[in-house]
């Protein structure tokens, strides 16, 4: 009878340390990150600026980056829907290769998540967050102002520069 | 021979007294076994693709505790008793056996009473870095005397509970310059229990 009340005693505690293991709790979290080629993005010149010396008033030229077709045109290709960051320099020098002489280029910018000039939205020097379109494109269009009145005879070439960044 | 049998029986008893005294100690959890609940608000995940969409080789991500990518939980259970938490984890999340990546997670709890995440962010404690676990009551108790000992819930009669918050966050990198493009996963479990003391 005394053994059977040890017995007792035993599987109280057994029980104990059952209800022991019930009263924790847990829950698990998941950690991602999606990784991507630095490759996957990239900057594509479709076409180059084109200064038409003919088209001066006043000995300045104008080209409109929204609205001209001479307009430079400059594709991104990245990640469908993703953000980066563009920043770009907006006065350069473009220098003549024949001979003396600078001239300024005053750029402008606009840009567009679709093949659409038109519809594009200007894009000031500040560094901008802009948004790859849902076909992994996105569209820039660059003009400028140049003043030509005092330029020396001769061909000037220049450059502009474009960076961007995924954020 | 039943002298002996007697003595052991004793010595048996004696020795079960040390377990049955533990096992009434932690009998104060036992009671509200059943009503510490713990679980994930949102996705319940800790996404760096939340904090930089695009994370490429080289970068380091780093995802605060007041940033909306961290991963929120809630812990419901009894006001008078503490709980103890323990994080675990993998030190490194993973595209392959041969692509990883490293991961430091931190964590940090309010236990205000809050009524939404929002305001309890506002008075989170982050457990120092390198702790894996800490132990707090459900709601923070008011300066003075303990008060008497939780009292176990019986018929008529259920313990008061409230939510307190778990806030986890972390670094993830440097990437390495090679990281092959993937998603790279890893799991952060999160347990909880009712302390003992």
């Amino acid at each position: 009878m005394k053994f059977l009340r040890y017995l007792f005693l035993i599987l109280l505690v057994t029980l104990s340390v059952t209800l022991l293991a019930q009263q924790t709790t847990s829950v698990s979290v998941k950690a991602q990150a999606t990784v991507v080629d630095k490759s996957e993005i990239e900057l594509v010149t479709i076409r180059n600026l084109e200064i038409d010396m003919s088209l001066a008033h006043d000995g300045k030229i104008y080209v409109s980056a929204q609205r001209d077709a001479n307009a430079a045109v400059m594709m991104v290709k990245g990640r469908a829907d993703a953000k980066f960051r563009v920043k770009f320099t907006p006065v350069v020098e473009i220098v003549n290769s024949n001979g003396k002489g600078t001239l300024s280029l005053h750029y402008e910018m606009y840009g567009y998540s679709t093949d659409n000039q038109g519809a594009s939205e200007p894009i000031n020097a500040a560094e901008r967050t802009l948004q790859i379109g849902s076909d992994s494109k996105y569209y820039f269009w660059v003009g400028g102002r140049i003043d030509v009145s005092n330029a020396r005879p001769g061909s000037y070439d220049g450059e502009f520069t474009i960076e961007i960044e995924y954020i | 021979m039943k002298q002996v049998t007697k003595h052991i029986m004793l010595l048996l008893a004696l020795s079960l007294l040390g377990g049955s005294v533990v096992a009434q100690r932690i009998s104060f959890g036992l009671y509200a076994a059943d009503d510490l609940v713990i679980m994930p608000l949102g996705l319940g995940e800790l996404n760096f693709n939340d904090k930089k969409t695009i994370i490429l080789g080289g970068e380091t991500v780093t995802i605060n505790m007041t940033d909306d990518a961290a991963a929120i939980l809630t812990i419901e259970g009894r006001t008078d008793l503490d709980i103890n938490v323990t994080i675990t984890y993998s030190t490194t999340i993973d595209l392959d056996p041969l692509n990883k990546i490293p991961l430091a997670v931190k964590f940090a709890y309010s236990n205000i009473g809050a009524s939404t995440y929002a305001i309890a962010r506002g008075s989170a404690i982050q457990v120092p870095t390198g702790f894996t676990t800490a132990t707090f009551p459900i709601v923070k108790r008011a300066s003075g005397l303990p008060t008497p000992p939780p009292t176990p819930n019986h018929t008529g009669y259920t313990g008061t509970k409230r939510t307190a918050y778990l806030f986890i966050y972390g670094t993830l990198g440097a990437v390495p310059a090679d990281a092959a493009a993937g998603i790279y996963t890893g799991n952060i479990n999160i347990h909880v229990e009712y302390s003992t003391y």
